[in-house]
């Protein structure tokens, strides 16, 4: 069962057009909107609210055409990324004021409570009022108002963008979990990649307006079906080479380099093109075993699990993740070769062949 | 250029003390990267190395030298900070001339070094117009490089590239990293970032509650963290970090986590534990690519079994939350196989495996 459906919307502003949306969201779906900043995720959450009407199409909730139902009939929450918390209440107030104008009772109220305050690890930040509060509490409060209120389905913008980088990878899992105990549908708008990527169900990437990739994060990440979609997936970003095809379409020339790349297969198609390999499906690999190409290491940045090399193929900066602590040099050579399964090609309209 | 010695510095606002018998040795030419949690003391350091900030004990040595009776301005300290601080009404090249005149340097030299900086920055296209009409971009290079003209003896960078989105943030570190090198400028890093703090510095200081946690290489600090802090704040994803009860069951020692599961401490990391017979209560570290699935690879490795409770993609691999009783333990899907609710034994190799005393946090074994 859908429990939400965006059917060729389209919303006009002065200067941006958001539109043709379309999208379907299962019943108890984690679904995420991502895309690079001003894109229109805020919108497509407010559309589905019914702070926005779209200009065309249709919004569907619960297979019925919402135009015609006010904000407070399409039982939704909306996390906001600005908060909007009452600052006369204390945080306990807060979250328990959707429950009271429903007029549940204390008893529910006090359950519900329990529940998120466990869930958000905000039981000793209760009895503050929001201005007592650091960023990341408010942020939890607006959160627990928004889970105890246990509407059909939640909408959430940024809502974990404020918190420190610790307990952001903490409260996505338990975001999820949640959502999953609760068996509730998520809208979950944020603007970095690797959050969305992990709590997502599935995905909608969102570029200049429009819909640019909808499926499951695994998918996503290894079949992008567009350059713009290969560049604001993963980090460090896909590494992108211009370049032909050789006649016979079982080699790629790329224009920075002196090389040409072994496909696996044959291309049908002919001419120019754009190849594309993730950081981490570029190997190293040790001198005189038969390598691909010789990259100087521009920088090292050792993580710990992981180290990337910043080097120069050619004129063209690459990126490299190898895994694990390696004994590299900044301004040494370097052969490598590339991952042959791994590699992926875009035509000169950018899409994926 | 200089060295700094930072020798047991302490600063205090009224009763609170901000930093505790700090100190540091920054050699000549290094970059070192002052990380922590906000509120840690780590921005009030850096204001003290500038003399912006007085010292309540202790010295700061620039070269042995003593600069506290000196004024700022003649310090000769460059900064760059979280809103870079430029003159936007003023053309690109005026904005990196200005400190070279302040100095009264000669006209041509002065055009000279700015065109080099320019160039060096790839703004060279933008020196006679506004700094205001730059890209954030090209913005965040100019603050960089009008610092950087008047060769100061050190540069002190507070959060420069917080406020930049991932993709520029990713890209201006590499430049950073590239451009310290060039100058071979002693660079001192206020970030909060760890993958930051990783990627750009020699030496991590690593400071909490105004205290000096650990000093060392990135790989050091990631390698061999030497308190339970410093072993949760650095690594992406974290370490996993399991408290328990210490107990002896004929030669057996357990370690009793939440909800009445146990480790069963074999090899290394068994020894690490018993070092102090005074610990009974133990936190067991592992990071999560040290999990691994399939086949015992190690007679002393320790074998679990949990349930998996969450899947994250994360970059190239998955990320599987695994529910032990109610502890739950982070690991790679390395073989991408995991399905959520699944059963599965897995493995701690007990040689990459941590130990640590609940409470005092600091590491046990040897280091």
């Amino acid at each position: 069962m859908n429990s939400l459906e965006l059917k060729n919307v389209f919303k006009t502003y002065p200067e941006f057009t958001l539109g043709p949306i379309n999208l379907e969201i299962k019943q108890g779906e984690f679904f995420g909107i991502f895309g690079p900043p001003s894109t229109g995720k805020t919108s497509i959450l407010k559309l589905i609210l019914g702070l926005i009407h779209p200009d065309e199409g249709h919004v569907i909730i619960n297979d019925q055409d919402a135009k015609d139902l006010g904000v407070s009939e399409r039982g939704m929450s909306m996390v906001f990324q600005n908060l909007a918390l009452f600052p006369h209440m204390s945080g306990r107030e807060n979250i328990i004021f959707p429950l009271k104008e429903r007029g549940a009772t204390d008893r529910e109220m006090e359950q519900q409570l329990n529940l998120v305050s466990d869930v958000l690890h905000i039981s000793h930040i209760l009895h503050k009022n929001p201005a007592q509060m650091s960023g990341g509490e408010r942020q939890r409060i607006a959160l627990g108002r928004a889970f105890a209120a246990d509407s059909r389905a939640m909408l959430l913008d940024e809502p974990i963008a404020a918190l420190d980088a610790r307990l952001r990878e903490e409260m996505r899992v338990e975001l999820k979990r949640l959502q999953r105990e609760n068996n509730q549908t998520f809208v979950y708008v944020s603007h970095d990649e690797e959050e969305v990527m992990a709590v997502s169900d599935r995905l909608a990437v969102v570029i200049g307006g429009k819909i640019a990739q909808v499926g499951v994060p695994d998918d996503v990440y290894s079949r992008p079906n567009s350059i713009a979609v290969a560049e604001v997936i993963g980090s460090p970003p896909m590494n992108l080479f211009q370049g032909e095809f050789s006649k016979k379409g079982n080699f790629f020339e790329a224009e920075n380099f002196d090389a040409r790349l072994a496909l696996k297969g044959q291309s049908k198609h002919k001419g120019s093109a754009t190849l594309g390999i993730r950081p981490e499906d570029i190997w190293l690999v040790e001198d005189g075993e038969e390598t691909d190409f010789e990259l100087s290491i521009i920088s090292v940045e050792p993580l710990g699990g992981y180290t990337i090399l910043n080097a120069y193929l050619g004129e063209k900066i690459v990126k490299i993740r190898a895994p694990g602590q390696v004994n590299v040099m900044a301004g040494s050579k370097q052969k490598v070769s590339f991952d042959p399964r791994r590699i992926h090609l875009f035509d000169d309209d950018g899409e994926r062949l | 250029m200089s060295s700094i010695q930072i020798n047991n510095v302490t600063k205090r606002f009224g009763d609170f003390t901000a930093v505790e018998d700090l100190s540091l040795d920054i050699q000549e030419g290094e970059f070192v990267a002052l990380l922590g949690p906000s509120g840690c003391g780590k921005t009030t350091t850096m204001n003290m190395i500038a003399g912006l900030e007085d010292i309540s004990e202790g010295s700061i040595l620039f070269d042995g030298q003593d600069l506290s009776s000196t004024r700022i301005q003649d310090r000769n300290i460059g900064f760059v900070f979280q809103n870079y601080a430029i003159f936007t009404h003023l053309s690109v090249y005026k904005n990196l001339s200005y400190g070279l005149e302040v100095k009264k340097i000669d006209k041509s030299a002065i055009d000279s070094r700015v065109r080099a900086m320019a160039d060096r920055m790839s703004i060279t296209h933008r020196l006679d117009q506004k700094a205001s009409s730059l890209s954030v971009n090209e913005m965040q290079k100019l603050a960089i490089g009008r610092s950087a003209i008047v060769e100061p003896r050190i540069f002190l960078l507070d959060e420069p590239l917080s406020n930049l989105d991932a993709s520029f943030r990713a890209y201006m570190r590499t430049e950073l990293k590239v451009l310290q090198h060039e100058l071979g400028q002693t660079m001192i890093y206020v970030t909060h970032d760890q993958i930051e703090a990783m990627s750009l510095a020699d030496k991590i200081a690593i400071i909490d509650e105004g205290k000096l946690m650990q000093y060392g290489s990135p790989l050091d600090i990631y390698n061999s963290p030497n308190n339970r802090f410093v072993a949760h704040f650095i690594g992406s994803p974290r370490m996993n970090l399991i408290d328990g009860e210490l107990r002896q069951e004929a030669d057996q020692l357990k370690l009793i986590i939440s909800g009445g599961a146990e480790i069963a401490l074999q090899g290394q990391i068994k020894s690490d534990f018993t070092s102090d017979g005074r610990v009974h209560s133990g936190s067991f570290g592992i990071r999560p690519q040290d999990i691994y699935f399939g086949d015992k690879r190690s007679s002393s490795d320790i074998e679990m079994k949990g349930t998996v409770d969450v899947l994250e993609r994360v970059g190239p691999k998955r990320i599987a939350h695994l529910q032990v009783s109610e502890t739950s333990f982070i690991a790679f899907d390395d073989q991408d196989q995991l399905k959520l609710g699944d059963e599965v034994p897995f493995y701690l190799a007990s040689d990459k495996s941590m130990a640590f005393d609940v409470a005092s946090g600091r590491r046990l074994g040897v280091i």
